[in-house]
C-alpha cells in the first residue's frame, strides 16, 4: 500500500523567531472529549479502543509549536507565551488528526480556558488518526479545569480560526489574471458585418478564475466596426462601448455572463448583452449577443490573457 | 497567489517554447523563503517509467488538501509556471519542493511529457486515498522517491511506488544546498 511506503521524514526543530520583547508567560487548558454515536467519551473510556496510544493537542503560533499531553480525563494543559494559539491537531500515538483550526488567546499571566473541545465521528477506534472527516465543536465549559492555583483560569474558548493564514488576499498577478483581450466578428440583424476587439477585466468572488460555481464580475472596453455591404456607412460606422455586467460560472471552464454597455463614437446608446465562453483562464473562446439600436448582433469572440501570454513565454 | 500559478500552468503545459529555457536549464534546484510562519516545506522525487510510448518526463506534481473542512484547491510543484525566470527552481531533474500549510493531502495529478507532447496523469481514487498524508507541525518533510512505471508496453496505466529517500545517494546533498541560506536551513540542522 502506496501509504505505508509514504513514509514521512520529519525533522521538524520549531527555532523561536527573534522576539525583542521577553516572553510573556501564559497558558493555554481545557479538556478534550470524543462523541461517538451521541455518547460522549473522555480518553478514559476509550483505553481498549485507542490501544494505549498517547493523546497530545497540538498548539501552534506561527513557527512556534506547543504539544499539550492529553489526561486520562480528557484535560490538557500547556504553558505558553501570550498570543493567540491555533489549536490544529491531535497526535495519536504515532499519528495525527488534524482538527479544524481554532484559536484561543492565551493572556498574559492567566490561564486561559478554550474549553471543552468535542471531537465527533462514528467509531473512534477506526477513525481516529485516519483523518476520515471528524467534526470537531467547542463547548464553554471549564469547570474544574487549571493546573492549580497559580495562576487565574479565565474562560477564553477557543474560536474558528481562518482555514489558513494567508487565505483570502488577492495579489495584484492574480487580479490581472482575469484581464482579457479579445476579438469579436459577428452580424447584425440589418446585415451590418460587426467586428472589433474588447478588453474586459473579470473577476470572481471565488479566486482564482477557472473554478466552477462560481460568481463573475465582468468590466469592458470595446471598439467595434459595423459595416453594412462593405461600406462603412455613418452614423453606425466605429462605436466604442464602456460595458458592465455579471454572471455565473458552472463549471471551470463555461462561463455566462450579462450585462449592458453604454456605446458612444457612433450612435450611442444603452444596449444590454449577454455571452457564453468556453475556455480556461488564459484563452477561450465563446458567443455574444447584442441588442443595440440596430438590431440584435451576434458574434463569435475568442480573448487571450496577455498575463498568461507573456508569463509562459517567460 | 500560488493558486493562480497553478489553475494557469495546468491548462497549458508544454503548450509552448519559453524564451526562458536557456537561463532555465542553468538555474539549480532552490527553495523559496517561507511564504508564511508555520508552513512546512516538502522535498520529494520523481522518476518515470514509461517505457517506448508512454510519459518520458514527469514535470508537475499536485496535490489537494483534503482536511480538514473541505477539499480545497490543488497545491503542487511544477517546471511550467508563469514568469519562471523570475523565481527560484523549486523543481529539476525529477525533485521538487513545495511549501504547504497543516492539512491532510492526497496526490491527484502528474504532469508531464511524452514524445514532445504535454501529457497528464490522473491519480486513480483508491491510490489517491492510499497516497494522504499529514503536515502537522513547522519542518521539512522528506517524502522519499515517487517512482512511476507504466504497465504493460502500450498501457495507459501506470503504477506508483514509494521509495525512501536513501535509496538514491545525493538526495541529502541536493536538498541542503536547496534550503542553504534561507529561512529552512534551521529545520534540517535539527534533522537527525
Amino acid at each position: 500500500m502506496l501509504a505505508s511506503i509514504l513514509a514521512l521524514t520529519l525533522a521538524a526543530t520549531p527555532a523561536p523567531p527573534p522576539d525583542p520583547s521577553p516572553p510573556r508567560s501564559a497558558s493555554v487548558t481545557g479538556r478534550l472529549m470524543f462523541r461517538e454515536k451521541g455518547r460522549l467519551l473522555a480518553p478514559r473510556d476509550l483505553r481498549r479502543a485507542l490501544h494505549g496510544a498517547r493523546l497530545a493537542i497540538g498548539l501552534r503560533r506561527g513557527w512556534d509549536v506547543l504539544v499539550a499531553p492529553v489526561g486520562d480525563d480528557g484535560s490538557f494543559h500547556a504553558s505558553a507565551t501570550a498570543g493567540v494559539w491555533r489549536i490544529e491537531w491531535l497526535e495519536v500515538g504515532g499519528k495525527s488528526e488534524l482538527l479544524a483550526p481554532h484559536e484561543v488567546d492565551a493572556r498574559p499571566g492567566q490561564t486561559t480556558c478554550a474549553g471543552q473541545l468535542e471531537l465527533a465521528m462514528q467509531d473512534v477506534e477506526s477513525e481516529l488518526g485516519a483523518n476520515a472527516g471528524s467534526q470537531l465543536a467547542v463547548v464553554d465549559r471549564c469547570a474544574g479545569l487549571g493546573p492549580g492555583n497559580r495562576q487565574p483560569v479565565v474562560p477564553g474558548v477557543a474560536r474558528p480560526g481562518a482555514d489558513y493564514e494567508g487565505a483570502g488576499s488577492r495579489g495584484a498577478l492574480e487580479m490581472l489574471a482575469g484581464l482579457r483581450g479579445g476579438w469579436a466578428f459577428g452580424e447584425g440583424e440589418n446585415g451590418a458585418t460587426v467586428g472589433g476587439w474588447r478588453l474586459e477585466l473579470v473577476g470572481g468572488l471565488s479566486s482564482p478564475l477557472g473554478q466552477g460555481r462560481n460568481l463573475l464580475l465582468v468590466a469592458s472596453f470595446a471598439d467595434a466596426n459595423r459595416e453594412v455591404s462593405g461600406v462603412v456607412g455613418p452614423p453606425v460606422a466605429a462605436t466604442r462601448a464602456i460595458g458592465l455586467g455579471g454572471g455565473y460560472a458552472p463549471f471551470g471552464w463555461l462561463e455566462a455572463t450579462a450585462g449592458g454597455e453604454v456605446r458612444f463614437g457612433g450612435r450611442s446608446g444603452l444596449v444590454p448583452w449577454l455571452a457564453l465562453r468556453a475556455g480556461n483562464p488564459a484563452f477561450g473562446l465563446g458567443g455574444r449577443a447584442a441588442f443595440g439600436p440596430d438590431g440584435r448582433e451576434l458574434s463569435i469572440t475568442v480573448d487571450l490573457s496577455p498575463l498568461f501570454l507573456v508569463g509562459s513565454l517567460l | 497567489m500560488r493558486a493562480l500559478l497553478v489553475a494557469l500552468a495546468l491548462s497549458t503545459s508544454g503548450c509552448f517554447f519559453r524564451l526562458s529555457d536557456p537561463v532555465w536549464a542553468f538555474k539549480s534546484l532552490r527553495a523559496d523563503e517561507p511564504v508564511l510562519p508555520g508552513r512546512s516545506l516538502v522535498f520529494g522525487s520523481l522518476e518515470v517509467d514509461g517505457g517506448f510510448f508512454g510519459v518520458g518526463s514527469l514535470d508537475g506534481i499536485w496535490l489537494r488538501r483534503v482536511g480538514p473542512g473541505e477539499p480545497i484547491e490543488l497545491a503542487g510543484a511544477t517546471e511550467e509556471t508563469l514568469f519562471r525566470v523570475f523565481g527560484r527552481r523549486e523543481m529539476k531533474d525529477g525533485h521538487y519542493l513545495m511549501q504547504l500549510p497543516p492539512g491532510v493531502y492526497e496526490l491527484v495529478l502528474f504532469t508531464g511529457r511524452g514524445w514532445g507532447n504535454a501529457a497528464q496523469l490522473h491519480v486513480g481514487e483508491d491510490a489517491r486515498v492510499s497516497s494522504r498524508f499529514t503536515i502537522t507541525r513547522p519542518g521539512i518533510y522528506d517524502m522519499g522517491v515517487l517512482r512511476v512505471e507504466q504497465r504493460g508496453t502500450f498501457g495507459g496505466s501506470y503504477k506508483m511506488t514509494m521509495l525512501p529517500g536513501s535509496s538514491r545517494p545525493g538526495r541529502e546533498e541536493l536538498l541542503r544546498d536547496a534550503v542553504a541560506g534561507t529561512g529552512w536551513e534551521r529545520f534540517l540542522r535539527g534533522s537527525p
